[in-house]
């Protein structure tokens, strides 16, 4: 084979991970993260100064400010917060199971099972019910896709691109039940349901599930990442370096999926974060899980919580879905970085 | 565990793919420090036996054991600080400098929560260094050409500095140069550090240089002898099913198309 390597521009790499290094930039995004909150609080149809958030944090000052700070923008920042981190967090381990960079936190039709379950608990007029059954049907679409791949691979194990190919189908076939479901729904309910499709945080107040979701699930990646930076290498070659496969892939996916089906249920269905986060945070930080995954985490949360509070000022008193945001930002942002990021991408 | 079992031992093994048989009753002990090599047609299983003999699939019959020990009673971490396994082809799924990328070796010999420590950085750039690629250390793996990276996942397997190793054509995407230089650095570690080796072949002069009893897989049969024995004129024109003769003499000998 000739040699063409020195034809290529010399890529060189981040330097390597270790303990200081993942300390720093943990800390680094973490920063960044306080920062997007500040902002979530400040900003609004009420603008508040950085002095009176910080009296109202502490339950001082007037009771306007009060109310607004710790029950109206804190708990809708922190929402996003924990739904941002569970997409990029549930992006990150589907990309390394998957080995492309292209899986997102939806492609096993989870965000699809999740929709047609909220949706008819909508139309049937049982709000109390939707939350949980887009928690039910996210898990249950994951199974389904999981026994649909699994049944028809025959002696062989599963492999990755089998699994993709039957999520994205069994995907397409959710969209077709959604589109369904709207066409059957009367004109009244139609805008709620679409807000609840593009991914809507207005109506997220309890951000205390996907916070203990966002928090064991972390906790439980991070155990497992050295044994992901093995896997992202091919699970044939993982396996011969003692990483008991069939069990981290089997607890990885339980993790994405419970990932994204907390995500899901209290923000709906909001694209692109899950896709966009990990890919880019790999690009500037390298692959090693022990870096990547609290930096997704952080970065995935900053980003919603940003996007939300444009949401909700960008065009105030009118509040936009989120996923609108999301995707009108991440797009050109996300094109950008691929072009510049180059060979390193 | 003991010193004295053979660092690879499989009885009876019976390899199939589907309806297909590619071999059975298939005994094989591998030594320290010796060098066996499995040779046949295209499609012969070559393959499948290494992938087997790592412990990658179940075989359809037969016993494996390292070290002594049945490869049932050894957990992967305690498989992999046993044996080595080089893949045919590596791909590169994402961004990942050299050094990384033959640091990932050092992972059965890390404890769960361990950072690689400066010993481990040092053994994975020594095992670059052997295949000439220490000073690629920090440019990203997939800005390198296929000879470059088979000699980055010859150095991750060096890394691990397994007892057993089972590579799938060491030597493929390699010249000729790079051939011997890397394959004359694998059977010096074997060695020096008594270590065994399995390895698939499709170049015969390498068998020839490198192999102490051959491995002859085809038509659902293996078989197995001393490399000066298996691999004459008349056998290998048999396994192959094409006439060949034998050009060259000594270490440099190899068979050809007559």
């Amino acid at each position: 084979m000739p040699d063409h390597s020195h034809n290529l521009p010399a890529a060189t790499t981040r330097p390597r991970a270790t303990l200081r290094r993942a300390l720093f930039v943990t800390g680094a995004f973490a920063l960044a993260a306080c920062a997007a909150v500040a902002v979530a609080l400040a900003a609004g149809s009420v603008p508040i100064d950085a002095i009176t958030i910080v009296r109202a944090l502490t339950g001082e000052g007037t009771d306007t400010a009060v109310t607004i700070v710790r029950e109206l923008r804190l708990p809708r920042a922190l929402a996003a917060f924990a739904v941002g981190g569970l997409l990029a967090y549930a992006g990150a381990l589907l990309q390394v199971l998957l080995r492309n960079p292209l899986a997102d936190p939806y492609v096993l039709g989870i965000s699809g099972g999740a929709a047609v379950a909220a949706l008819s608990a909508m139309l049937a007029g049982a709000a109390a019910l939707v939350m949980p059954a887009a928690f039910g049907g996210a898990l249950a679409s994951t199974l389904i896709v999981f026994g649909l791949a699994r049944a028809g691979s025959g002696e062989t194990p599963w492999s990755a691109t089998r699994l993709l190919l039957t999520g994205i189908v069994v995907a397409a076939g959710w969209g077709a039940l959604i589109a369904l479901l709207l066409s059957i729904a009367p004109d009244a309910q139609v805008k709620g349901m679409l807000f609840w499709l593009i991914g809507d945080l207005s109506t997220a107040s309890a951000p205390l599930l996907p916070w203990v979701v966002l928090a064991l699930s972390l906790v439980a990646g991070m155990v497992l990442a050295r044994d992901l930076n093995v896997l992202s290498r091919g699970e044939d070659l993982a396996s011969t370096l003692g990483v008991a496969v069939p069990r981290v892939t089997l607890a990885m996916h339980a993790l994405a999926a419970l990932a994204t089906a907390a995500a899901v249920t209290v923000a709906g269905s909001i694209g692109f974060v899950g896709l966009i986060v990990p890919h880019a945070v790999r690009m500037f930080i390298g692959n090693d899980h022990r870096l990547l995954l609290p930096a997704a985490v952080l970065a995935g949360g900053t980003l919603l919580v940003l996007a939300d509070t444009l949401a909700r000022t960008l065009v105030a008193p009118i509040q936009l879905p989120v996923g609108v945001v999301t995707a009108l930002v991440g797009v050109p942002a996300f094109l950008f970085l691929l072009t510049r990021g180059g060979a390193r991408g | 565990m003991t010193g004295a079992a053979p660092l690879l031992s499989c009885r009876g093994l019976e390899l199939r793919v589907g309806a297909r048989t590619l071999c059975r009753a298939l005994d094989l002990d591998v030594a320290r420090g010796e060098c066996v090599a499995v040779i046949g047609p295209n499609g012969a299983g070559k393959t499948t036996l290494i992938a087997t003999l790592a412990g990658l699939r179940p075989p359809a019959a037969g016993t494996i054991a390292y070290a002594g020990t049945p490869l049932g009673e050894l957990t992967p971490r305690e498989r992999a600080r046993l044996r080595g396994w080089l893949a045919q082809d590596s791909v590169d799924h994402f961004p990942a400098s050299v050094l990384e990328t033959a640091l990932v070796g050092r992972h059965p010999h890390l404890s769960r929560y361990a950072w690689e420590s400066a010993d481990d950085v040092d053994c994975a750039l020594a095992a670059l260094e052997r295949f000439g690629m220490a000073a690629f250390a920090e440019r990203d793996v997939r800005t390198l050409s296929g000879g470059e990276r088979r000699r980055v996942a010859l150095a991750a397997l060096v890394a691990q500095a397994p007892a057993l190793m089972l590579l799938d054509e060491p030597s493929s995407h390699l010249d000729p140069g790079h051939q011997i230089a890397a394959q004359d650095t694998i059977a010096a570690l074997a060695r020096s550090a008594g270590s065994g080796i399995v390895m698939a072949l499709h170049e015969l002069h390498l068998a020839v240089r490198y192999a102490d009893r051959i491995v002859a897989l085809a038509d659902g049969a293996a078989e197995v002898g001393p490399a000066a024995e298996m691999l004459t004129e008349a056998r290998l024109s048999r396994l192959f099913r094409t006439p060949l003769v034998a050009v060259g003499s000594g270490r440099a000998r190899t068979f050809v198309p007559a």
